[in-house]
């Protein structure tokens, strides 16, 4: 099945279908596709899926009227939300705890981040270094606490009403939704990945490892779907790699970060490994509670 | 954002009943599935977004129907209905620890269920782009999730083979 999204071969699922019915399908090339793939096999079996939808429609609306399933609708939201204040005071009891480390979470994340000691990391690997040899803090060179002059990234996590924004070191809960930014800072190639507590490296920029990893010109670039953290245990570090001179190959810095997630010891914090000259690595560690998650 | 609720039902009612009929093969469970689907849209009706509600009404009536299918005894009857008993069991197998799904209850967020991808998936016949633009996710956090139920179908498969 391709990836791409490609008709060919393969039956349009049916809500694709569905949505292309509807109107909402909002993909204009993937649309026409689907349109002409549907053509192709009317015009082959007789079938018109469409048309199908529409005559189920009909029958559906006729077998089961709007106005009588609109109250049962509105019937059973009552009867959920007259059982509500119970659950609610069952659910707040279970909350407690819960409730208590998230208000010291935003606390914590609520605080003046430019007077914070946590803040960008940045690790420049020097020409020709190569193998896992651990860096240790202060024989790091450079490192600098930066707003924005090199590349970096920023991490925000959504909130029901807004978002904030998180530094390396901040804690974060297995279900947060995170949004990943990049700084580009003038570089026009870069790849964004993440290595968990469990050794599992996640692809973020590109989309897939075949592709090219271009970065796109401005000030902050948000990456095009958020990001659910997971359970798994300890942390989760986002790695942005980006190079001064010299091709970024994907396979080169996912190998160099698989290598690393295998030890758990080094790779919340030691630099990816990788050859060659005029690379620059930036990270944000969010560490998740004890006792969260499992391995 | 208000919604009229006979409106919503009119436009996607049909697409809703459809995804049920397709998953529980029962008509009196499809009918209630879908006006369930129903009621958690409009519980959500202040946090909604803004472009277009097949897709979380899909994502929902998936949600719904594989709750349907992992508290029901009925035997499934043909392999895609073993598909959907397997992911569906997988899914309470993998657990969400109680107080968060509580947590997200109250906050307003509507988890982001790994079944629902992977029957998108593995059922439905969606690539991973397409899953990842369903639910708002980026390709590698699909593959991430489907990684991990398949480690969790592994895991309960040993466990019956063992039991």
């Amino acid at each position: 099945m391709s990836e791409r999204g490609d008709m060919s071969g393969r039956e349009p699922p049916e809500l694709l279908v569905e949505q292309l019915a509807l109107g909402e399908l909002l993909d204009q090339t993937r649309a026409a596709a689907l349109r002409a793939e549907l053509e192709r096999e009317a015009a082959a079996s007789g079938r018109d899926r469409l048309a199908e939808l529409r005559v189920s429609d009909a029958e559906i609306l006729t077998d089961y009227p709007p106005e009588q399933v609109a109250a049962e609708i509105r019937r059973r939201i009552d009867r959920a939300e007259a059982d509500e204040p119970r659950r609610a005071r069952a659910g707040l009891w279970l909350l407690a705890p819960a409730l208590a480390a998230t208000a010291v979470l935003i606390w914590v994340v609520t605080r003046d981040h430019d007077a914070t000691t946590i803040a960008h990391t940045i690790a420049r690997v020097e020409e020709g270094t190569s193998g896992a040899t651990p860096v240790e803090e202060g024989k790091r060179e450079p490192t600098r606490i930066k707003g924005g002059v090199e590349p970096h990234l920023v991490v925000d996590r959504k909130l029901d009403a807004g978002h904030e924004r998180l530094a390396s070191g901040d804690q974060a809960r297995p279900g947060d939704l995170l949004q990943v930014s990049y700084v580009p800072a003038g570089r026009d190639a870069g790849v964004i990945l993440s290595i968990d507590g469990a050794g599992v490296v996640t692809l973020h920029h590109p989309s897939e490892p075949t592709a090219a990893p271009a970065l796109v010109e401005g000030l902050e670039i948000p990456l095009a779907h958020a990001y659910e953290l997971d359970e798994a245990p300890g942390f989760e570090r986002f790695v942005f790699v980006t190079r001064d001179e010299g091709a970024v190959a994907v396979a080169q810095v996912l190998a160099a970060a698989e290598q690393l997630a295998a030890n758990p010891d080094s790779a919340r914090s030691v630099p990816l490994a990788l050859e060659g000259e005029g690379w620059m690595q930036h990270s944000i560690v969010l560490d998740k509670p004890a006792g969260e998650g499992e391995p | 954002m208000a919604i009229d609720v006979e409106a919503a039902y009119r436009r996607y009612g049909p697409m809703v009943l459809r995804r049920c009929r397709q998953m529980l093969r029962d008509e009196q469970r499809a009918t209630d599935a879908m006006q369930d689907v129903f009621v958690q849209l409009l519980r959500r009706r202040d946090r909604l977004e803004d472009r277009g509600m097949s897709s979380l009404l899909y994502r929902i009536a998936t949600n719904v129907c594989l709750n349907k299918i992992r508290s029901s005894d009925r035997r499934p009857e043909d392999a895609q209905s073993q598909l959907l008993s397997r992911i569906a069991g997988a899914g309470d197998h993998e657990g969400r620890v109680e107080a968060r799904a509580v947590l997200d209850r109250l906050l307003g967020r509507e988890p982001i269920s790994t079944t629902t991808i992977a029957v998108l998936h593995l059922h439905d016949g969606l690539t991973l782009q397409e899953v990842a633009d369903v639910v708002g996710l980026s390709v590698s956090g699909v593959r991430k999730r489907l990684r991990k139920l398949a480690a969790s179908l592994e895991e309960l498969e040993r466990a019956e083979g063992t039991a």
